[in-house]
């Protein structure tokens, strides 16, 4: 079979068993098995073994389940309420105050939690209510959690970034410090948009009742405590990594101890909360590694047949300067956005991927951003939008999937102008990570 | 059947407290950040350790997605289907998975029987044979993931729904 009947024989099977609902982490392993029998023979199937113990024995990983395990048990220490709390009292006499507010706190809880899960549930626990209370439009209030909370894959400890770092090589350090800008640049488009567009429409935005704008400044300074902790692991983070003085798997480790012991201040470690706490990191991390071995397996008999090689040629020969071709990687992981699961993703493209942008002379922490940032649209974008789903266990009831995924369009359009923002100036991502080198 | 669904609940179990082994990693990490700048005296063990842990954990914490059938899944059309169309969609699944699986966990063995035979270890100061033990660790999983998939297909086929207790998925 030539290489170009087999790779469209690999895409058109592959969408075939995950559109019969087999899930990614099979659907990519059964092919790669099928290739091999029939291209290589069944000995060839000896490289899964060696493939699975290397992935799972690389050190950097071991900081993804504890991030996680930060982000589980800060969640249920309920440290959302204080920031939140805090934060939308402080933008009280601002049009959008509180949507405001949510983005502001969901750009702190993004700095302490590595994936969205753990932070959209948060917001939709606690700043979804508030804000449809206070008779926010539904669809200003949901898009704002499912676009804040999505912050939690790109601001450092983000897991993306550490699997992307593993995958092609690069500084996981550098890759966190470079996120640090980007995330921030989204935070501040997402509450101009909300800004504007309460100012020029105020009944998506009613104001703050009089008490609460009234509230004593020393109450309203007071409202700070809420911040004490997050600062205290943030800060940790941040140092240990921008001074080199501890890995991101030790800076994992000193994360999980702060948020255990924040639960313990505030009364919310018992040993159900650990276990469950533990239970879902310990699914979650089987999910993410399971995805991984499939699409590797996949990607490496695809690569034996030849055909990363002839995928880098149609690349590399479309008629365009370099940057062209970058614009035209985001375009299909834009894309793939919308049927496939960040990780899947990651590992089906970037072996491909990353050889041609070193080549074409391109920093590949700059393109691993761009990667992740890309990948926050993936997040909102149906019908496979995670951030949505997420949104959605713990929504009222009358609020359907299509409402949510109607409200996420203008957040996805400001997605989109950053990550045009990030390509054209590259310094924005690459200064912070510059300054440590 | 009785058999059948214990082993099910087995394999949650398994899958769902292997993870409590993150403690102990954190743990171990964190002395060994103390031990460093504090005592000045980095450990010898605590890398090899926490890598061996964690690298079992992220194999076995394949399992209880298997048995709780929560694998991430492309689930547009699977949302839409009636049920009855469902049960079908979900046997497949379970068909391709019991593939892979199978013919995955067959070579896996293969290696971890050489490195058995052997006693691979580390060769580092320390000169554990964590190689051996993640070997054997991958190919048991692998095979009961295959074992899963094959009592799930038995499962639908004999409409028997009720699964153990989902996990949220809030991750």
């Amino acid at each position: 079979m030539s290489i170009e009947w087999l790779s469209i024989a690999i895409l058109v099977g592959l969408f075939a068993l995950l559109a019969a609902g087999v899930p990614l982490a099979f659907a990519t392993g059964a092919i790669a098995v099928t290739m091999a029998l029939t291209l290589f023979g069944p000995n060839s199937l000896g490289i899964i073994a060696n493939q699975v113990y290397e992935f799972v024995n690389t050190y950097a990983l071991v900081a993804v389940p504890l991030f996680m395990l930060t982000g589980v048990l800060l969640e249920r220490a309920g440290v959302a309420e204080a920031v939140f709390r805090a934060l939308h009292v402080w933008s009280g006499r601002l049009r959008g105050g509180m949507a405001v507010g949510t983005i502001a706190a969901a750009a702190v809880l993004a700095a302490m939690v590595g994936v969205i899960g753990a932070e959209i549930v948060m917001l939709g626990i606690v700043a979804l209510p508030a804000m449809l209370k206070r008779g926010y439009s539904r669809s200003l209030a949901l898009g704002t959690i499912c676009a804040g909370g999505s912050l939690g894959a790109l601001m450092p400890p983000s897991v993306v970034l550490i699997f992307y770092g593993v995958l092609a090589g690069v500084s996981i350090s550098q890759l966190f410090l470079a996120a640090v800008v980007p995330a921030v640049l989204y935070a501040l488009l997402y509450s101009s948009y909300i800004l504007v567009r309460s100012y020029l429409q105020p009944s998506l935005a009613p104001p703050a009742p009089p008490e609460e704008l009234d509230m004593p400044v020393l109450e309203k300074v007071r409202l700070a405590q809420g911040f004490v902790i997050p600062l205290l692991i943030i800060a940790a983070l941040l140092m240990s990594l921008y001074l080199g003085i501890a890995t991101p798997t030790e800076a994992a480790a000193i994360a999980v101890l702060a948020a255990g012991l924040t639960c313990l201040a505030r009364g919310k470690l018992s040993r159900q909360t650990l276990i469950s706490s533990l239970t879902d990191t310990g699914s979650a991390i089987g999910r993410l590694v399971y995805i991984f071995l499939g699409a590797s397996a996949l990607i490496s008999f695809y690569n034996f047949a030849g055909g990363t090689r002839y995928l880098s040629g149609l690349i590399v020969g479309i008629d365009l300067p370099p940057l062209g071709i970058i614009i035209i990687m985001m375009l299909i992981l834009f894309v793939l956005g919308f049927v496939l699961d960040f990780i899947g993703i990651l590992f089906l493209t970037m072996p491909i991927f990353l050889p041609i942008v070193s080549e074409l002379g391109f920093d590949l922490v700059w393109f691993g951003i761009l990667f992740t940032m890309n990948m926050q649209m993936s997040f909102l974008t149906p019908p496979f939008g995670p951030a949505v789903f997420y949104l959605k266990t713990v929504t009222p009831p009358d609020i359907t999937l299509g409402q949510i995924f109607q409200s996420v369009w203008p957040f996805v359009g400001l997605q989109f102008l950053g990550l045009v923002l990030i390509v054209v100036f590259p310094e924005i991502t690459l200064w912070l990570p510059g300054q440590m080198r | 059947m009785r058999l059948a669904w214990g082993i099910t609940r087995a394999i949650a179990a398994a899958g769902k407290y292997s993870a409590c082994v993150y403690l102990i990693v954190a743990a171990v990490i964190l002395y060994d950040v103390v031990a460093r700048y504090v005592f000045n005296a980095p450990t010898y063990w605590a890398l090899e350790l926490s890598i061996l842990l964690a690298a079992s954990q992220f194999i076995i914490g394949g399992l209880l997605p298997t048995a709780e059938n929560s694998h991430v899944r492309i689930d547009g059309l699977y949302r839409l289907a009636r049920p009855s169309v469902r049960r079908w969609m979900d046997i497949f699944a379970a068909f391709v998975a019991l593939f892979y699986m199978a013919f995955a966990a067959y070579y896996c063995w293969k290696s971890a029987l050489t490195a058995i035979r052997v006693w691979e270890t580390t060769a580092s100061i320390w000169d554990t044979p964590s190689p051996t033990i993640v070997k054997t660790v991958i190919a048991l999983c692998f095979t009961l993931i295959a074992l899963q998939s094959a009592l799930n297909v038995i499962f639908w086929l004999r409409r028997e729904q009720q699964r153990p207790e989902r996990a949220d998925e809030t991750l």
